[in-house]
């Protein structure tokens, strides 16, 4: 090919001929179509006039762009609840915080988007001594939340104080580059992360167990299963011990209907938790935990889809985080894991 | 209607009014950018507040040569694209949001339209983050090459490939999809 082009033609001027069989590259067909700037728009278009692949291919562009274009413009139909007051609390928090709290804040900050997930992950894969649950991609990542409020737990302890003396002095750095911390919040971050470790990898919610939690056995984080889950009844979809009937605090029920259960979709229902407030969900089997907040009525809602049985969640502990209690269940089987199923 | 340079007068003027305006302004196709590109709306709530935030915290350093709403975008996009590669971790979950299912998010009309859809964002889901970002600034919110390069910090050309490189991963994952193409 190469020896078809003049030696003395340069990159930009082989861009504009297309003659003898040279086409324009495929970014540049999806450019015209798109009717985006091109600096060599009329050659390209007059070489699509004439040459049949070429606009074969643009015609192919042309499809794809009326499936994604209204996909997308559909999806931004969807109206989204105001976060403006929530913006300006916390404008409003941002201006009163002292130098270490605003030092406590990236912290979070940093924790939130955080690189160290990946550390704590390989610490807490070293611990479980389960080398093979990664290679096979069960291990899944333990912090996951995404919220601004404090973790049970360390966190709250960093809040008190004490841990963080100092903390970066004004350096300021461009928008997306918050997270890069100096070397003082790092060392900070290696003791928060200790204290994480013990958090994480013994149950989660430990330190706050109410009385109905307290009767329960300990939320310890079940092996995962290379067999799928033996069903021990046919007649329900899944067998699940909830806390009893006198219950009075927040209570989480398995509620997958038998359509979703035959797509190996898990709903999880919550109800008692205090109104529109934050609920963490960890997830023991594949170690998740998921930030959640309740609706006006106390409710809370989560669905997730179990792509491999051994994968399946054998406990969920909601914690409550504004009245710090505690809901669980267990998961003994689910049918749709009783057939074979991919491993 | 102000213009760009007085609202940022404002905001580095630390005028609180000026920046709810905006908030108000920007927030539903901030939120609706973000959810297009992480997939789960409370987690697109989230990233839009830490977005303004950052937006009020760092209004002093806005490059000259860029719009208030590209950088804005920048930032969501930064936003959504440290989320999405941590999301990575997760892969063998894949958590949907409880509106997912409610009927009332069903769409209506043929069986044909709802698996379409579906297979449409698992072909999305199928893309670097970084070339679906491209797509969705593209394809849902309209921007221009030249405007995503502003955004992404990247050139024409190089949005360009970015562009062409995700429709084809799109179609690729799409055709490969369990459905009988049209």
């Amino acid at each position: 090919m190469s020896d078809q082009r003049p030696p003395a033609h340069t990159r930009a001027s082989r861009e504009y001929d297309y003659s003898e069989g040279r086409h324009p590259s495929d970014d540049l067909l999806l450019a015209s179509v798109r009717q985006q700037h091109l600096d060599n728009r009329i050659q390209i278009e007059q070489h699509i006039n004439e040459c049949p692949f070429c606009r074969h291919k643009c015609h192919a562009f042309e499809q794809d762009g009326r499936l994604l274009s209204p996909y997308m413009q559909e999806q931004k139909q969807q109206f989204y609840p105001s976060i403006t007051n929530r913006v300006m609390q916390r404008v409003a928090l941002e201006n009163r915080l002292s130098r270490r709290e605003r030092v406590l804040a990236d912290l979070q900050r940093a924790y939130k988007y955080s690189l160290l997930e990946g550390i704590v992950q390989k610490i807490l894969g070293q611990q479980r001594g389960q080398p093979g649950d990664r290679t096979q991609g069960l291990f899944v990542s333990p912090l996951s939340p995404l919220t601004d409020e404090p973790l049970p737990g360390p966190f709250a302890a960093l809040q008190s104080g004490s841990a963080l003396r100092s903390g970066p002095t004004g350096s300021r750095r461009s928008a997306p580059r918050s997270f890069k911390r100096p070397a003082i919040a790092l060392i900070v971050v290696a003791t928060v992360l200790t204290l994480m470790i013990g958090l994480f990898a013994s149950p989660i919610m430990k330190p706050v167990m109410t009385e109905s939690h307290a009767q329960q056995t300990p939320p310890s984080i079940p092996r995962q299963h290379n067999t799928p889950i033996p069903v021990t009844s046919k007649s329900q979809s899944a067998q699940t011990k909830t806390p009893g009937p006198t219950h009075s605090g927040p209570q989480i029920v398995f509620c997958s209907t038998p359509s979703q259960l035959k797509r190996n979709i898990v709903q999880i229902c919550g109800s008692g938790f205090t109104k529109y407030g934050r609920v963490w969900l960890a997830v023991y089997g594949f170690n998740v935990v998921f930030p959640r907040t309740a609706d006006g009525r106390g409710n809370i809602n989560i669905t997730f889809t179990v792509n491999d049985c051994r994968l399946m969640p054998l406990q969920i502990t909601a914690f409550d985080a504004s009245s710090r209690r505690i809901a669980t269940l267990q998961i003994s089987s689910l049918s749709s894991c009783s057939s074979s199923r991919h491993h | 209607m102000f213009t760009d340079i007085q609202v940022v007068e404002s905001l580095q003027a630390r005028d609180a009014n000026a920046f709810r305006s905006l908030v108000e302004r920007l927030e539903q196709p901030i939120i609706g950018y973000l959810h297009r590109l992480v997939g789960d709306r409370e987690v697109a709530l989230d990233l839009a507040q830490d977005t303004f935030l950052q937006v009020y915290k760092e209004i002093g350093k806005m490059p000259q040569d860029l719009s208030l709403n590209a950088w804005i975008y920048r930032i969501a996009t930064n936003y959504g694209l440290r989320y999405l590669n941590r999301k990575k971790l997760r892969s063998f979950i894949h958590l949907d949001t409880s509106e997912d299912y409610h009927p009332c998010f069903a769409v209506e009309g043929p069986e044909g339209q709802a698996e379409t859809r579906i297979l449409v964002e698992q072909a999305l889901r199928s893309l670097k983050p970084e070339d679906a970002a491209c797509l969705q600034l593209h394809y849902g919110d309209g921007f221009t090459y030249e405007e995503i390069g502003q955004i992404l910090q990247l050139s024409p050309e190089a949005v360009r490939k970015r562009v062409s490189r995700g429709v084809t991963k799109f179609r690729a994952s799409y055709g490969t999809a369990p459905k009988k193409r049209m």
